[in-house]
């Protein structure tokens, strides 16, 4: 395929406003006589509310007004799936980031001083911060789910209990991971304008989710969906992170804007931030993998158990990722993988890149490793006997006959990148020696990534553009798949060019505006390139239609061999220009408009739980890390990372490799550093800025490499599909196998992160202290 | 009670009233309306709001509007207007420093400062001078790389 536009590195339409400061991110709307708002939060993570007296902030200097749940006037709760969470905690509190009342002041700093005589007395509950301890207990949290279980997938292929009886080798782990913050650089904030004509809000800030937020919205206060119009600020990171939170301070900065008829302007702190936001799924697995004297496997069988904290969020799709993508791209025969989510009085959990997969990968690759440690062979030669090929079958039934499977080349390429099969070889070598307090090891991880949401959103997958052509020749695109800091934008922009028959400099890009642009499925899942790309395919089509009509009205020739194509439009014996063919559009005797609303939907998928399509397609991937451990101080340095994606095309190879760089860093901060010291008798996090939550900086990031290895795919309009995600997804078991090599022992830090205390541990259990 | 004080930002001369114990992140946002300084954290950590005062890089949440007195300061806002700043904007966008672009003006900001007094620094020094500036988005690659090609430009322009 012969393409114009895409596939070339192009500057990123949103660049120059954000190298300038010009770029209005959430905090940044100002309007004449604003309210600042400010949420009290929850003393107790499990309590009854038995009285919020709000008296005396209303008489504070400059409070416009102070509400509380009582003010909502429509349903006291929102959801994406499942509707369960107060934006304002009514009769009971269920975590620590649960808001209790929201005051509104003329200035910031009256609302701050305000909120502080906001007056609540409660009645403590116990707090459950222990998922297994959560299970079956007499202290439920949601009544809907009486054993505090929300949910959980279990897919079974084949016979795992003769699969395991048929093994030469069985290795057997229990590993766990921890909460982690999504930590984008700007907190949430959110600005809520009222009309004076009618019942109407415009909100602006930071909103992954629009279409989401305007049901939030209209759920709880009873406004008509038209008149909730979400425009998205530009967006400082989010990572699937700025939308439930986000949507729950819209509501309740809408519902002050409404009540006051004053616009509403809401931030958080970064602590308030932290103590609010959603986190990644802390999740516990008991795995057994089986396999012969070979090391082929034959069954994989795990229990995990995820904590969904106080609200279900995203909880049963996250189960069904960790269930589904979570065995890797193995061969096996049978498996048994049963995930499930517990409610508990913690933060809750939700989306976050990589949603679930990162935590089940990490687990599973360092069983991979123990499995060749006992086979007898390198961690490289175990993958390379058991990794998918072009039509084979997953470890979920689907059969892989549609694209290439090119997770064996991602992993060959990585490792020939980092020279791995001779460091392995040397380090193992220089790790013999047991008084060695210096060690270094290297280690790999693979993926593969079912693309979008897959069987358990059947019907839900869909996605709609509005593109109108212009007189003057524009192409103007409404998109609603949002701008979060990825370079969706400039991707759309770049597929709509290319889909249209136009070079990039005719293509505007509408900003996210819900009542611009149709209602779409959210920027989530790392689907907005692959389902954004076909609706814009499914638009340039049906314009191109009417356009055919068009020149075939004005030029009166056969347009049936019609090309739309660099600016071009050939027909017949004709060749036009793009303008000229709007230009026959627009003329008086025709007047046609080319304008259409693209849609797409991803296929009903068929699965069952062992056999079918549980994703329409994969991206496949694999990271491999090089690491130097210092036994005396616990530390581990990353020498270097190599992640490697098929991505099927990259739309733009700059950004393309933005985001794998960016997603090798985070999965560095996870596997290594964050923590946010989580106090399981209270459900309260200590570590609630950067001073103590340790992200990575420039000087623990090393020199990583990112390759593209790009095989178009079919089931793609442009090529494309996944890369958000899967460019996290490996790297935390890339490091971990790393770092048990070179402590020697695969899969022996078994707990995240694997920081400065584990590993320090982890030396002197295994190596004893430095010799005086 | 209210405090004059004068400074140069930006180039331009100014003499304004503040609240001395005021954030001068928030005289720039809200009192000057320079809202392209950002906040992430507000306790110097994550190097979001870093200007540039005096030609060093510094994180104005830890810094008082009193301090501002008497000093030279460059926001994000000034950056074109150098030859430095707007090489360095140029190589941000052109080399791929750029994706949530929350972090960039404080980026920005700790890369000018470096430039102003090394227009030779290595790829460590380099890392070194923003390494109070968390990203979130770009794992730094892309960001070093623009500041090289910066430096590279400017050299060979000087």
């Amino acid at each position: 395929m012969t393409t114009y536009t895409i596939g070339k590195s192009t500057d990123r339409i949103d660049a120059e406003a954000k190298v300038t400061g010009k770029a209005v991110f959430g905090d940044d709307a100002r309007f004449p006589n604003m309210l600042y708002c400010k949420g009290v939060y929850a003393e107790y993570a499990h309590a009854k509310i038995l009285s919020i007296d709000t008296s005396e902030a209303e008489k504070m200097p400059g409070v416009a007004c102070v509400v509380t749940a009582k003010d909502i006037p429509g349903e006291k709760m929102f959801g994406e799936l499942y509707i369960d969470q107060y934006p304002i905690a009514d009769d009971m509190t269920r975590y620590l980031g649960d808001v209790v009342a929201v005051v509104a002041a003329d200035t910031q700093a009256q609302a701050n001083a305000a909120a502080k005589r906001v007056k609540v007395s409660y009645e403590p509950l116990p707090v459950l911060t222990v998922p297994e301890a959560a299970i079956g207990n007499e202290q439920v949290i949601n009544p809907d789910y009486p054993d505090n279980i929300c949910g959980g997938v279990h897919a079974l292929k084949g016979d795992i209990d003769k699969s395991l009886r048929e093994s030469d080798i069985i290795v057997e782990g229990h590993f766990e991971t921890q909460f982690v913050e999504h930590a984008y650089i700007e907190p949430e904030a959110v600005t809520v304008i009222p009309s004076p004509m009618r019942p109407e809000v415009t909100v602006l800030g930071t909103l992954q989710a629009p279409y989401n937020a305007r049901i939030s919205i209209h759920r709880c206060l009873n406004v008509p969906m038209s008149q909730i119009i979400i425009r998205p600020s530009a967006i400082g990171g989010s990572f699937g992170g700025k939308i439930e939170t986000a949507e729950a301070m819209s509501v309740r900065a809408s519902l002050i804007a409404l009540k006051t008829g004053r616009v509403a302007h809401y931030k958080l702190t970064r602590e308030e931030s932290i103590v609010e936001s959603y986190k990644r799924h802390p999740i516990n697995f008991d795995l057994q993998l089986g396999a012969d004297k070979d090391g082929y496997i034959k069954g994989l069988k795990v229990k995990a158990i995820g904590d969904c904290g106080s609200y279900i969020n995203m909880s049963p799709p996250v189960a069904y990722k960790v269930a589904t993508l979570g065995p890797g791209p193995y061969r096996m025969d049978s498996l048994d993988y049963d995930c499930q989510m517990v409610i508990t009085n913690n933060n809750h959990t939700g989306s976050m890149r990589g949603f679930g997969t990162p935590q089940a990968i990490f687990a599973l690759e360092n069983a991979m490793d123990m499995l060749a440690e006992k086979v007898g062979i390198s961690p490289l030669e175990i993958r390379r006997r058991n990794l998918l090929a072009n039509g084979d079958v997953s470890p979920c039934g689907h059969l892989l006959d549609f694209h290439e499977v090119s997770i064996r080349s991602c992993m060959e390429k990585a490792v020939k990148e980092l020279d791995y099969e001779r460091k392995y070889a040397e380090y193992k070598e220089q790790n013999k020696d047991p008084k060695r307090r210096i060690r270094r090891g290297v280690g790999i991880a693979t993926t593969m990534r079912g693309a979008s949401v897959g069987a358990d959103g059947n019907g839900y997958d869909v996605s709609r553009v509005l593109i109108e052509v212009l007189p003057d020749g524009n192409v103007h695109v409404n998109l609603g798949l949002v701008e979060i800091g990825q370079g969706l934008r400039t991707t759309q922009a770049m597929m709509a060019a290319e889909g249209m028959g136009v070079s990039l400099e005719h293509v505007t890009m509408g900003e996210t505006d819900t009542s611009r642009a149709p209602i779409t499925g959210a920027c989530i899942a790392s689907r907005g390139t692959f389902v954004g790309g076909m609706a814009i395919r499914d638009c340039c089509d049906k314009i191109h239609k009417i356009m055919a009509e068009a020149v075939a009205k004005v030029y009166k020739k056969p347009v049936d061999d019609i090309v739309f194509e660099n600016d071009r439009v050939r027909f017949a014996d004709m060749d036009i220009s793009f303008q000229d063919a709007v230009n026959a559009c627009y003329s008086c005797d025709v007047n046609v408009t080319p304008t259409a609303v693209g849609t797409y939907y991803v296929p009903m998928l068929k699965w069952d739980g062992h056999t079918g399509e549980p994703f329409y397609t994969y991206t496949y991937s694999c990271h491999v890390a090089e690491v130097e451990v210092d036994l005396d101080c616990g530390t581990v340095e990353i020498i270097k990372m190599v992640g490697c994606h098929d991505m099927g095309r990259s739309i733009n190879p700059i950004m393309a490799d933005g985001q794998i760089y960016g997603g090798m860093a985070m999965a560095e901060g996870m596997a290594i550093f964050e923590d946010l010291g989580l106090d399981r008798k209270t459900g309260r996090l200590k570590n609630t800025n950067y001073e103590n939550y340790i992200i990575p900086t420039a000087m623990d990031v090393p020199e990583n490499v990112a390759i593209r290895n790009e095989n178009p795919d079919p089931r793609s309009a442009f090529g494309g599909h996944s890369l958000g995600e899967p460019a996290t997804e490996p790297g935390v078991g890339a490091i971990t196998c790393a770092i048990n090599m070179a402590l020697g022992k695969a899969g022996y830090i078994r707990s995240l992160p694997a920081d400065i205390d584990r590993v320090f541990f982890a030396g002197q259990e295994l190596f004893g202290e430095k010799e005086a | 009670m209210k405090k004059e004080i004068t400074f140069r930002l930006n180039r331009k001369d100014y003499t304004i009233e503040v609240d001395p114990g005021a954030r001068m992140i928030d005289v720039l946002r809200d009192q000057l309306n320079l809202r392209g300084t950002k906040e992430g954290c507000g306790v110097g950590e994550c190097g979001a709001c870093t200007v540039v005062i005096d030609g060093k890089a510094v994180t104005s949440c830890l810094v008082s509007a009193a301090q501002m007195d008497g000093r030279d300061i460059m926001t994000v806002e000034g950056l074109s207007e150098t030859e430095i700043g707007s090489i360095l904007q140029k190589c941000f966008i052109q080399y791929g420093a750029v994706q949530c672009g929350y972090c960039t003006p404080g980026m920005l900001m700790s890369a000018y400062a470096l430039l102003l007094h090394n227009d030779n620094p290595t790829r460590e020094e380099i890392r070194d001078a923003i390494a109070g500036n968390l990203c979130r988005c770009t794992g730094y690659v892309q960001i070093l790389d623009s500041i090289e090609k910066a430096r590279d430009e400017y050299l060979a322009k000087a």
